[in-house]
């Protein structure tokens, strides 16, 4: 099975980067496929893949006061920020909204997903989760020194993006849950124990491959 | 429901098969997997992982050699 996942549009106010909202849908609905944005130096580029990456991942939730109030405005500072990113999901709309406290150095997520309304927090499609991930999302809003490691042999990202699109990872989750199972479970057990092969059901470890 | 690719279905009957296990233990492998990837279960809830692991070890069928 596979989804469409389209950007559509991102809005920022109140933040480090200059206002702005920029969509990517054309005028009949559809979504443009390239486009290209040209900023001067020091106007906000990194500032919104920032904003991008933290929208999309719901890592902003892990930040501590100091790197919330990074994003206030040198210019103009205010007591409140908002960045929006809205996604095509397929046909149905999803949107994942910040706002800034700048104040209280927090930062809270609102998410709508194909119902009108709103829900409090970071709420991707569970079927969804593993793309709205920090491992997930970071190679692929990146900023351009990430494209050289990419490249890179050395380099292990490819690797790692691999492993976390095609689940490989939550493979080896899997067994090392099975293996604390098990540890968990035989801890206090002699392993030729009658009694302790009957408290843990009989059973070895399984071998993934 | 999310598919599984056919290669880990496929890894997880091998593993299976080559620990003398049954069919029963690489269906409740395969379930536990795609509720993984579909996000009904979550791998860090370690309660609901481990009343997972509760019956998947429940189908597991071993023989001990006997004792000298």
């Amino acid at each position: 099975m596979s989804v469409k996942v389209q950007i559509v549009e991102w809005e920022a106010r109140g933040l480090r980067c200059p206002d702005h909202k920029i969509s990517f849908e054309n005028s009949d609905g559809g979504i443009i496929p390239i486009t290209l944005i040209q900023m001067p130096n020091g106007t906000g580029k990194t500032t919104t893949l920032e904003l991008l990456r933290s929208a999309l991942s719901g890592s902003a939730v892990t930040w501590n006061t100091s790197q919330v109030r990074e994003f206030i405005k040198k210019s103009d500072p205010s007591k409140s920020g908002y960045f929006k990113v809205s996604l095509r999901i397929d046909t149905h709309k999803l949107t994942f909204d910040m706002k800034f406290n700048f104040d209280e150095g927090s930062v809270k997520y609102f998410t709508t997903y194909y119902k009108p309304g709103y829900s409090k927090g970071f709420n991707p499609p569970a079927a969804l989760a593993k793309i709205f991930h920090p491992s997930f999302v970071n190679y692929f809003v990146f900023d351009g020194e990430l494209a050289n490691q990419l490249l890179d042999h050395n380099q292990t990202n490819a690797q790692d993006v691999i492993e976390q699109l095609f689940q490989l990872n939550m493979f080896m989750l899997m067994k090392d849950r099975v293996d604390d199972y098990w540890n968990n479970e035989t801890k206090d057990i002699g392993a030729r124990e009658q009694t302790g092969h009957t408290r843990v059901c009989g059973v070895r470890p399984i071998r993934f491959i | 429901m999310t598919d599984i690719d056919p290669g880990f279905r496929n890894a997880i009957n091998i593993a299976v098969k080559n620990s003398n296990q049954g069919d029963g233990v690489a269906s409740r492998l395969d379930r536990w997997f795609e509720e993984l990837l579909d996000g009904t279960e979550r791998i860090e809830k370690l309660d609901s992982v481990y009343k997972r692991l509760e019956l998947i070890y429940d189908a597991i069928d071993i023989t001990l050699p006997p004792e000298n």
